[in-house]
């Protein structure tokens, strides 16, 4: 199933792979065999209309729910059931749809907090650069604003260094001028930092100009994936959007 | 002085639990009985010199109290306070059944004088200070502030917050423990009432009045409480001590929360910013 044609030939890493994974909470499906594979290097899109299991699926991957059914294997490893800080530490980060931060820690300490070692002083200094809290840094997190919330985040996220990232919801409750500044820093994290993405996400041509590939799923299941102009053109998710 | 000395500990230990992990002890007489029966068990029932009685009393608090401790680390942390003051009530009862309301004596051939006792105290009084000092100047405070912050985002961060609970856990029963033994060498005693409700709410009522998650909380609170607690019943009747005590920690808690360490540093940053401004 993969998204995108092999680099010269050369077979794509896999670096998530989730297989026919299940979620049952008492009498609710939440996810039913619900099958997506990652690819090394690329931006995924994971959309669908409220309630269709994206975090859900989320919250799985990256050890907050356990699968009723169905295996997680990260770059062959099977994952399913670890805890979410075993997982992080084998390299699957993630943010929350509602900013979670350590609100009595300022902005630096959130990110000192929870470095990797690798994560040297100065690098940190980038990182709030590049998610624009440099100037708040020594400002409390609870006392930041709704966005700032999210970019420290996406910050104390790049901090932890892990090769596969999960963002929920990245420009919910964002204007404008912040969804672009999000935009651009999930290019930089892209492209220059060579990370993998996987953005839920429900501004729609934001997400579409940033992906390389998406995954649909509705109702507890995947009801399509593909390129970007193809899920533009899908009956099947314009059914699930606007209904029949 | 030597109440002092072990009240400090003592409320420390609260304190390292409460303010930098989250987690609450409502029943911190638990670890500081236990270091208290332990040791004078051991002198007294298995004839072990005093210090080598001491250092395994400490340690066994501190393995006990953090084991029993650590079962109650996956609880929010008011379900947490209670089931830890329960557990302290059924040490309550046990040392009640077992060795009645006499007790235990301390036995050893050669008592410490009350010097040894007081420079021993003031030793182990600086030990505890300055391993409280290490955590607070140390990334291991950031690792466990942000536990106290939010337990799922640390998780997912790659804390493991589990273990670092049982960590902070054991070393607060380590301290707490270190208190306890500390009380019974120099009391020569120790008896149920070690684990009594009164005992465990002392060091929460310390740490408030002191400042809670300062270096100097503890010192102060347990200093203005000693004398309160020790000096007073001199002129007034317990219940006249302990209502004066009731009235000064929810004055503090009230007017002051971050008790008054927390005070004078707002005192001293308001200084010093107007000395700049100058």
């Amino acid at each position: 199933m993969g998204c995108c044609n092999a680099d010269q030939g050369r077979a794509p890493l896999k670096l998530l792979r989730v297989e026919s994974i299940e979620k049952r909470f008492g009498g609710l499906t939440a996810l039913n065999k619900v099958s997506i594979n990652v690819e090394k290097g690329k931006i995924y899109g994971l959309i669908g209309p409220n309630g269709s299991g994206k975090t859900t699926l989320l919250n799985l991957v990256t050890g907050v729910l356990r699968p009723s059914a169905g295996k997680i294997y990260f770059k062959d490893t099977d994952v399913t059931g670890k805890s979410p800080h075993a997982i992080t530490k084998i390299g699957v980060g993630r943010t929350f749809q509602i900013p979670r931060v350590f609100p009595e820690l300022t902005v630096e300490e959130n990110v000192l907090a929870i470095r990797r070692k690798s994560i040297s002083n100065v690098r940190v200094g980038e990182i709030l650069d590049l998610v624009d809290l440099s100037d708040v840094r020594g400002v409390k997190a609870k006392t930041l604003e709704y966005g700032q919330k999210k970019h420290l985040e996406l910050a104390r996220s790049i901090a932890l260094d892990t090769e596969l990232l999960f963002l929920d919801e990245p420009m919910a409750g964002l204007d404008k001028s912040m969804i672009g500044a999000t935009s651009n820093q999930i290019k930089i994290l892209n492209k220059e930092m060579k990370k993998t993405l996987v953005i839920i996400e429900h501004h729609l041509e934001e997400l579409m100009q940033l992906t390389d590939y998406v995954f649909v799923l509705d109702h507890g299941q995947k009801i399509e994936e593909g390129e970007p102009d193809a899920i533009r053109s899908s009956k099947a998710v314009h059914r699930a959007y606007f209904g029949e | 002085m030597m109440y002092f000395f072990a009240y400090a500990i003592y409320t420390a230990s609260w304190d390292l639990l409460y303010s930098y992990s989250g987690q609450l002890s409502l029943g911190q007489a638990l670890p500081f009985g236990l270091g208290a029966f332990f040791t004078i068990m051991l002198t007294q029932l298995l004839k072990f010199p005093l210090v080598p009685s001491a250092v395994v009393g400490t340690l066994g608090a501190a393995v006990v109290g953090g084991g029993i401790g650590a079962t109650t680390i996956r609880l929010k942390p008011g379900y947490q306070g209670i089931a830890i003051l329960l557990f302290s009530q059924v040490l309550y009862w046990i040392s009640l059944i077992v060795y009645g309301e006499e007790g235990l004596s301390i036995f050893s051939a050669a008592p410490p004088s009350r010097m040894t006792m007081y420079f021993s105290g003031v030793a182990i009084f600086g030990l505890a200070l300055f391993a409280t000092y290490l955590i607070q100047n140390s990334n291991y405070k950031l690792k466990l502030l942000a536990i106290k912050g939010d337990n799922l985002a640390a998780n997912v961060c790659g804390i493991n917050v589990s273990f670092h609970k049982a960590v902070v856990f054991f070393l607060s029963s380590l301290l707490a423990g270190l208190g306890g033994t500390y009380y019974a060498v120099f009391t020569s005693h120790v008896d149920f009432t070690v684990f009594v409700v009164p005992n465990s709410f002392l060091p929460i009522g310390m740490a408030i009045v002191g400042g809670m998650g300062f270096l100097g909380g503890p010192i102060i609170g347990s200093a203005i409480i000693s004398v309160i607690i020790n000096i007073l019943p001199i002129w007034y009747s317990l219940a006249v001590t302990y209502f004066i005590y009731g009235i000064v920690v929810i004055v503090i808690l009230k007017l002051r929360p971050t008790g008054i360490v927390g005070l004078l540093q707002r005192r001293s940053r308001k200084g010093s910013s107007e000395v700049v401004k100058g």
